[in-house]
């Protein structure tokens, strides 16, 4: 086995999967570009091994999430149903589409995730109150470890976070990444969610939506050990590593810099799909 | 949720589902990860080189007999894979299980898109 490239490959995972973990984002958002843009790992086969490094940053993370009580199980298996559905289809049209396409996908949505999380408000909402209506029986609580108090609420305008799962399906389908930039937002502003239970419950969710898109990957011989296992050990150590170098950071200048790299990584993916390589 | 005509906010004794989804993905990601380092370790050992795909379940598994990295890391990545399948399956069971039908029924439906998803990938 060559140890160099499984090494950089490694590397690259662990480096999308620190900046991943800080930004809330998950690694998926970041190994797409590097595996691409740096080490010249095909697009699909990309796209295959950040599934499976999703799954993986999912099924380890949850654990913890679900330990804490951040992870709303009900919410998070009704948006699924709609999720996994766009996600299959996602998986499907990725596999015919043409590389560039992706690529132009890819990098638009990158340089959106830039943009948005300047614009983050990351609300925060009074508790619910006993009375609160809630036909879905999806009101939950939880401490909060900053305030010791307990939080409680109600998830808000159900439909429409269920129509907007399903696109976040196709796109996490198409492009191997979580969904989570798209699903937290969602349900922090839309469903009126406190950010830990929002980050909680779509942790959850991405690991069950990037096995629809492993799943039709895997069918068309689209996961490549050589690249997904040092994807997955990489953001397994990245996440850790991440989640740990968060506390100790600002978030006001990481959010900066994490602007200009998100900004230039999809910039470079869109110049890339028309053979403008911006490395030279 | 015991009863659905409640339109108001109410707190369930979620502990049981809860539980039995950190109980499977716990054991899930430690037994990828023990089965992808044993196939690294075999890979590195013996100067084996790794597939560039993963093959059918039955050459994975054929692999994993024969004691081959291939083998060990394929199943590695198959078990990461169908963690959280097996995670929505053990929720449902949990679910009937405290007697929350609808829950019960709405992650069998996602137990089921799933498994569709794995069953698309075997045509």
């Amino acid at each position: 086995m060559d140890l160099d490239y499984s090494l950089a490959l490694g590397l690259a995972a662990a480096s999308a999967a620190i900046l991943g973990s800080m930004l809330g984002l998950g690694g998926g958002v970041f190994i797409v570009p590097l595996f691409t843009l740096y080490l010249g790992v095909d697009p699909k086969i990309a796209v295959g091994a950040s599934a499976i490094a999703v799954v993986t940053n999912s099924v380890v993370g949850s654990s913890n999430h679900l330990r804490n009580g951040f992870t709303n199980i009900r919410l998070s298996m009704l948006l699924q149903v709609t999720t996994a559905v766009g996600a299959i289809v996602g998986a499907i049209i990725a596999i015919w589409a043409d590389a560039s396409i992706l690529k132009v996908l890819l990098g638009v949505l990158l340089v959106y995730s830039a943009f948005s999380m300047i614009r983050s408000r990351k609300v925060a909402y009074p508790n619910a109150s006993p009375d609160t209506p809630d036909p879905y029986s999806i009101g939950a609580t939880f401490s909060d470890p900053n305030s010791g108090g307990e939080i409680r609420y109600v998830p808000q305008r159900v439909k429409t976070g269920l129509a907007i799962s399903t696109s976040a399906g196709v796109l996490s389908g198409m492009l191997g990444i979580g969904g989570g930039v798209i699903q937290v937002p969602v349900m922090n502003l839309i469903m009126k969610m406190p950010v830990k239970a929002a980050a909680g419950t779509s942790s959850f969710m991405v690991g069950m939506t990037a096995v629809a898109t492993a799943a039709v990957f895997y069918s068309e011989g689209k996961i490549d050990p050589k690249v997904a296992v040092p994807a997955m050990l990489g953001v397994f150590v990245g996440s850790s590593l991440g989640s740990r170098l968060t506390k100790r950071l600002k978030t006001e200048r990481l959010v900066m810099i994490f602007f200009v790299i998100l900004t230039y990584l999809g910039a470079s993916m869109v110049l890339s799909a028309f053979d403008f390589n911006p490395f030279g | 949720m015991t009863d659905q005509t409640s339109t108001t906010m109410r707190t369930f004794d979620s502990r049981q589902v809860t539980s039995a989804a950190i109980k499977v993905l716990t054991t899930g990601w430690r037994l990828s990860f023990a089965l992808v380092i044993i196939g690294l370790v075999i890979a590195i050992i013996r100067d084996e080189p790794l597939a560039r795909e993963l093959g059918t379940f039955s050459h994975v598994f054929d692999e994993l007999r024969h004691g081959h990295s291939n083998g060990f890391l394929g199943v590695g990545i198959l078990v990461m894979i169908l963690s959280p399948i097996v995670s929505a399956a053990t929720i449902a069971v949990s679910f009937f299980r405290i007697g929350d039908r609808q829950y019960g029924i709405i992650t069998t439906v996602v137990f089921i898109i799933l498994m569709i998803s794995i069953g698309l990938s075997l045509l």
